[in-house]
């Protein structure tokens, strides 16, 4: 182990995550510093939404642990997962659909609320509308407050499971593909959001994108997946230039060639 | 007088019902949990009351919660067993639960077999029997508590849980809801009332039987909440009305009961899946405009 993973917020240990003889996950070795704005990238299926099913308690791994600010978490019901501070989105926006966009917030606000016996409080306070709010301005969709969900186009309901996921006050932020099927202007301001959540409020981000050029701007260091297995961990730059991550996107000619 | 006691008993049977549709909008309406065998906790109430006062001679201020108590309990059992079931699955078990509840019933002597449990004394109060007005008066306050409750429900966290169940379990879970300790409650709680419902039902009717609880009488229950509207609070005691107050109305429609409440769930299910009243239906929106929306909806 380098000692860069001493400091990391999240760490997995020979994370394997098998659907039948699939290998979705094969032996996985990363670590998130805390701080950082880390991407995960590699072609279709190759497995990095299973990694933050399996991070984020929603898969069981076949082998290996998940350990978060020094804590095992593999194992963990994900509702206790996301208590502990793991925020995430899903790459199929999956918004509170009848809930208006405050309540789907205010949600979860009621992360501590949930546990133990204190759920028969009243949850609509002064202070819980006032922190949900204040989140909601924060993604630019205060203009949204009262409105179902469901109404919300697409860039906005992803927006909207930013600031829910927000709300957990994570200190880890899971992001499932956050700029699919945006248009270039969308994307522009939901890169910018992600850089101002690590920036001024110190969140940690993992993220994983489709679109290289957002992955490469927006990361620090980069890991890629192909089948199941790290192939290659870096700076953008360092990936770009990576013989296997050419070769796993583009095939073996065009590797060869370059 | 003759009349007024026929609107008295049809005033309380349309109460006693709309506890029990209340339980089932909780665990439904609310919480999004199909629950086809409510008929099922009712007889669990209804039974536990009449074993308690006539076999232990118990009181009914006791056999009351007592009834609510066994009822959530096996409701209890039932969120444990559906944690792991949705949607179609659901539904057939909730179900099968309905049966299993009904054939024990039957088969346990302690139940009294088909001729079921007669002679349940009525509720005293101060030395006085409670009926006629009386016990619509005991069956209105067990509502009003109800309703309170669910008013409660509806402005708590736990509420809220139930709604994110409701809408996604998965995204319910990335918030922090133990979608598993909710759904439990979801149908306990549902049950509960059902469970003080049975009671009401079995101390005014003064004899139970099995057939009273069968799983036609769970779909009677689900036609009221459905008809009524889904997670409102208005709406289990405007479906239970109608659909007992329709019959009566137009007694040739007696005989087709069966019928009418197939229809009205088949169409409900294609036209107005929340409910006549539920949230955003074309009658809610209606009368929102009209009333400015004063008193409607959420």
């Amino acid at each position: 182990m380098d000692l860069a993973a001493d400091k990391a917020i999240l760490r997995t240990e020979g994370l394997c995550k098998y659907f039948g003889g699939i290998k979705a996950l094969d032996h996985v070795n990363i670590h998130v510093r805390r701080g950082e704005i880390l991407g995960i990238i590699g072609p279709n299926g190759a497995g990095k939404t299973t990694l933050f099913n399996v991070v984020s308690g929603f898969y069981k791994p076949t082998r290996g642990a998940v350990f978060f600010m020094g804590r095992r978490i593999s194992g963990l019901h994900p509702a206790k997962i996301a208590r502990m501070g793991i925020g995430r989105t899903f790459q199929v926006t999956r918004p509170f659909k009848n809930l208006t966009v405050l309540q789907n917030v205010m949600a979860a606000c009621g992360r501590d609320a949930y546990f133990g016996l204190s759920f028969f409080r009243k949850y609509r306070t002064p202070e819980v509308v006032e922190e949900a709010m204040s989140i909601i301005e924060d993604v630019g969709l205060a203009d949204y407050a009262d409105q179902p969900a469901k109404v919300l186009p697409i860039g906005h309901m992803r927006r909207l499971e930013i600031a829910r996921a927000l709300a957990l006050r994570p200190k880890l932020l899971l992001l499932d593909e956050p700029t699919a099927g945006m248009s270039a202007k969308e994307i522009e301001e939901i890169s910018g959001l992600v850089r101002r959540l690590r920036d001024e409020k110190g969140i940690t981000i993992m993220l994983v994108e489709h679109n290289m050029r957002v992955a490469m701007g927006l990361s620090d260091r980069m890991y890629v997946l192909n089948y199941g297995k790290v192939i290659a961990e870096g700076t953008p730059e360092e990936i770009r230039e990576n013989p296997l991550v050419i070769e796993a996107y583009l095939g073996r000619g065009y590797a060869a060639g370059s | 007088m003759v009349v007024g006691m026929y609107y008295i008993t049809l005033m309380t049977i349309i109460l006693i019902y709309a506890i029990a549709v209340m339980g089932l909008n909780i665990t439904m309406g609310y919480a999004g949990q199909v629950n086809l065998g409510q008929a099922a906790f009712l007889g669990i109430g209804a039974f536990t009351s009449a074993i308690l006062t006539t076999k232990l001679g118990l009181s009914f201020w006791v056999a009351l919660p007592l009834s609510a108590l066994s009822a959530f309990l096996v409701g209890i059992l039932l969120g444990a067993v559906s944690i792991r079931l949705r949607y179609d699955f659901l539904a057939m078990t909730t179900i099968g639960f309905n049966f299993i509840t009904v054939a024990i019933f039957l088969y346990y002597p302690i139940f009294g077999g088909s001729f079921g449990i007669a002679g349940i004394p009525r509720p005293v109060l101060f030395g006085l029997k409670l009926r006629g007005p009386a016990y619509l008066g005991l069956v209105a306050a067990v509502f009003v508590l109800c309703v309170l409750l669910n008013l409660w429900l509806e402005r708590s966290w736990l509420g809220m849980a139930f709604e994110t169940i409701r809408e996604d379990e998965h995204a319910a879970q990335a918030v922090g809801v133990d979608v598993r300790k909710f759904k439990i409650l979801a149908f306990a709680i549902g049950a509960g009332m059902a469970g003080l419902a049975g009671s009401l039902y079995a101390h005014f009717k003064m004899c139970v039987a099995y057939s009273d609880f069968v799983f036609a009488r769970s779909i009677e229950l689900l036609s009221m909440c459905v008809l009524g509207g889904l997670g409102t609070i208005y709406g289990p005691v405007l479906g239970s009305a109608l659909i007992i107050l329709l019959p009566e109305v137009f007694r040739p429609l007696r005989a087709y009961r069966l019928i009418m409440h197939t229809a009205i769930l088949i169409l409900l299910i294609r036209f107005q899946p929340q409910g006549l009243l539920g949230r955003g239906s074309f009658l809610q929106r209606k009368l929102r405009e009209l009333l400015g929306g004063l008193g409607f909806g959420s």
